[in-house]
């Protein structure tokens, strides 16, 4: 049985009809660092090292996945290890930048150096240059998206574009979601995207339709910006925007497969074993964008939100950009903010240094000034039910919260912990504040770590 | 690199604002009104009740969190509501000494030996109540009786001298305004929906939990005064008189003790009216209501296997 929405979760209080925000890029910076790896699973080979000239889109880092690209032009200042990354694996990080920079630098470099301020421009006007650049015209799709490097973004990690193809291939799907929700935000970039740029878009989903021969063709807004998005031609054969409520958490894979498929799949599966590939707005449009241009794209798409700013932005700025120069656009100053979180305001990861660069995995960032941080104090549980009602999974999560506190794993695992998708609402309503994600996500660690060795278990754990 | 500093923390990173002393202020509003009718009608001597109750009760807690070397959770107003709730079931000629007496049992025996409010497996506010009415009965039916009211309270007048003499000497606007004797928690009727309401206007309860528990009262009581009115009380009596009202709202919507999951919530709300109704026609206590929520109380733990199935299982 579809239904128009699930149980629990958190209404997104906003008005009934919004207007998408606009998507301002940011100048291009002086110097980038690339981290190797910016999505889950294997990093990328390092195919540079320290010194050498580079060439905007030159592939830096490749793996059987994906690939990772110079997104400026210079020299290769530094090649360090250090990079935490979202998972917590700490990985290589490139840093480039104007040759002039570095002491002993060779030529090659400075005749990409020019001060070009949209990247669109600057990227068609220096076609790729090198062998191992991107030859688009050579390539199938497959190999465009290999080469592009593209990420998916959608739901609650990013994965290989590539990787999610192959999944989805070997399987075999019957429905193709494009997901255009951004998580507890109605004016994300995604819905800016589907309003202005549908031609890249539709050429993104037209290729994927193409690649993975799906029965029907989804795409998913939230219903308050629907109608800001419903001027690009309504192709009704070929695919259909689906107007969903804004209730967080209803952009994770779960969530959407309920509502749009009308079906549930427990932890150990995943959408493509109902027959069902999700695949981000975000990574539709670049690769439309990738397709019509034959470059890869070198930005990043980023929504940025929080008390600190009057009215949510949508910005586009470089991959390996800093979170500095990203507050300096946005006008913030650094003592203005007390958290800046990666992520949404509900499952972002806080980072701790503004010099960190955003990757093709920053899709939001949340800012909070002094004052406006929350403290998780942990009293004691009154049993007031509140999380058992918001939890869209149905979990009894103060009882999870509780057995991992206790550390009672088995029975943690006893509950389905692993169909915990940490997405905040329980610990969101706790009268008696208890940091409830974070005790989740502590059992669940100890659990993996205790059980390691089974293979079954692994596979378990795959989305947890 | 000499950037401030910067907060990190798990996520979610932002909170509705509801904490356990909102809610236990919303619960204080809500029981202005019927307190505040009670001291009308009664006079100072419920007042007296109610601020040796509220004082002693924050002060037993204090000292004994002091004494075990714990966190002081004074501040979420807990124990200010159920001191307040306390003393609107307890009747307004009851001694200062017996006032204390309540407050130690329901603090200490009620909810510190469990670890504090929200590890109590009761509502420490009936285990007062019922410790108190087992030990000192005479103190604790001793009535004013406002203007010319019958001078029993409703529930011992239809135990002691039945349904029919129960009709006459009550009419609902004499429950519903507060002219019968009794403790201060159930005179008015009208002045306790006003605060029920307030508690689900503000979600402050859940509400199956009241809602399914004058279900519960009404239509088991009503099953029997259908075939035999003239052997049974009518349902709209049962509801609104012997702390039907009091008990629905503000003691079977106790936090820790009562279920946590919906369905729980249902059963318990249904299985505490039931149990409200059938104590007061067969059983040998007037004031059923209170039993009946404490008798729930010992199911919780049971009903929260009513846990809904898990998403995707």
């Amino acid at each position: 049985m579809r239904s128009s929405t699930f149980s629990g979760g958190l209404i997104i209080h906003a008005p009934s009809k919004i207007d998408t925000v606009q998507i301002d890029p940011l100048p291009e910076p002086k110097q980038v660092t690339i981290p190797i790896k910016q999505h889950q699973g294997t990093a990328c080979t390092l195919l540079i090292k320290k010194g050498d000239a580079v060439v905007q889109g030159e592939i830096i880092a490749e793996s059987a996945s994906t690939s990772i690209h110079a997104t400026l032009s210079g020299t290769v200042l530094d090649v360090k290890a250090g990079f935490e990354h979202i998972s917590g694996e700490t990985v290589t990080a490139v840093t480039i930048g104007p040759a002039e920079l570095a002491e002993e630098k060779s030529k090659k470099g400075k005749k990409a150096k020019k001060g070009e301020k949209q990247e669109e421009e600057t990227a068609k006007e220096q076609p790729p240059r090198e062998p191992n650049l991107v030859r688009m015209d050579e390539l199938r799709t497959i190999g465009k998206i290999l080469k592009a490097g593209l990420i998916d973004s959608s739901s609650r990690f990013a994965h290989p574009l590539l990787d999610k193809i192959r999944k989805a291939q070997k399987q075999g799907i019957r429905a193709l979601i494009i997901n255009g929700l951004d998580e507890f935000n109605l004016q994300g970039y995604q819905a800016s995207l589907l309003a202005d740029a549908p031609d890249e878009v539709l050429t993104g989903v037209h290729a994927l339709q193409h690649i993975l021969n799906p029965d029907e063709v989804v795409i998913t807004v939230y219903e308050n910006i629907f109608q800001a998005v419903t001027s690009l031609p309504q192709d009704e054969d070929t695919f259909r925007i689906v107007p969903l409520k804004a209730r967080h958490p209803q952009h994770v894979d779960e969530l959407l497969v309920k509502v749009v498929i009308g079906q549930e799949y427990p932890p150990e599966m995943s959408p493509e074993d109902l027959g069902v590939c999700i695949i981000s707005l975000e990574a539709a449009y670049i690769l439309g964008w990738v397709l019509k241009n034959n470059q890869p794209f070198l930005d990043t798409f980023i929504s940025v939100s929080g008390p600190v700013l009057d009215k949510p932005r949508n910005i586009r700025a470089r991959i390996g950009t800093s979170f500095r120069e990203i507050l300096e656009y946005l006008g913030i100053a650094p003592e203005a903010v007390s958290k800046v979180v990666h992520g949404g305001p509900m499952t972002g990861k806080p980072i701790y240094d503004l010099e960190r660069p955003v990757t093709k995995e920053t899709g939001q960032i949340y800012l909070q000034g002094p004052g406006e941080t929350i403290d998780y104090p942990s009293k004691v549980c009154v049993k007031c039910g509140f999380c058992v009602q918001v939890c869209p999974m149905r979990l009894m999560p103060f009882m999870l919260s509780g057995f991992s506190e206790a550390g009672s794993f088995e029975l943690a695992a006893k509950y389905d912990i692993f169909s915990c998708i940490e997405c905040g609402c329980c610990a969101f309503v706790c009268p008696s504040q208890i940091p409830m994600v974070q005790w989740i996500q502590f059992g669940k660690s100890a659990l993996m770590s205790e059980r390691s060795e089974s293979d079954e278990f692994i596979q378990a754990c795959r989305l947890a | 690199m000499n950037s401030s500093k910067l907060v990190v923390s798990p996520s979610p990173h932002i909170h509705s604002g509801n904490l356990v002393s909102k809610i236990m202020l919303d619960f204080l509003v809500a029981l202005i009104p019927t307190a505040a009718f009670g001291v009308y009608i009664f006079g100072l001597g419920a007042l007296r009740v109610m601020l040796i109750a509220v004082i002693s009760a924050v002060a037993w807690e204090a000292l004994i969190q002091k004494a075990t070397k714990r966190p002081l959770t004074t501040s979420d107003l807990s124990a200010v509501v159920s001191a307040l709730i306390l003393a609107l079931i307890l009747p307004p000629t009851i001694p200062w000494w017996l006032i204390l007496v309540a407050t130690l049992i329901m603090i200490v025996l009620g909810r510190e030996v469990y670890g504090g409010y929200g590890n109590n497996p009761f509502n420490p506010v009936l285990v007062a109540w019922v410790v108190l009415q087992m030990s000192f009965p005479d103190f604790m039916t001793s009535w004013i009786v406002p203007g010319a009211s019958p001078e029993l309270a409703p529930m011992e007048v239809l135990k002691q001298q039945g349904p029919s003499f129960a009709k006459e000497s009550f009419t609902y606007s004499q429950l519903l305004l507060g002219q019968t004797a009794g403790f201060t928690g159930q005179v008015s009727a009208l002045m306790l929906l006003i605060g029920g309401a307030f508690l689900l206007w503000r979600k402050a309860v859940n509400w199956r939990i009241p809602v399914c528990y004058l279900a519960g009262v009404f239509l088991f009581s009503g099953l029997f005064w259908i075939f035999s009115p003239s052997s049974f009380a009518d349902p709209v009596f049962h509801v609104l008189a012997g702390g039907t009202l009091i008990a629905a709202f503000f003691l079977a919507t106790d936090l820790p003790s009562s279920p946590v999951t919906p369905e729980g919530m249902v059963y318990f709300g249904l299985g505490a009216g039931v149990l409200t109704a059938i104590i007061r026609m067969w059983g040998a206590w007037p004031f059923g209501a209170f039993y009946a929520v404490f008798i729930m109380n010992l199911a919780t733990p049971f009903l929260d296997k009513t846990a809904p199935e898990v998403y995707g299982r």
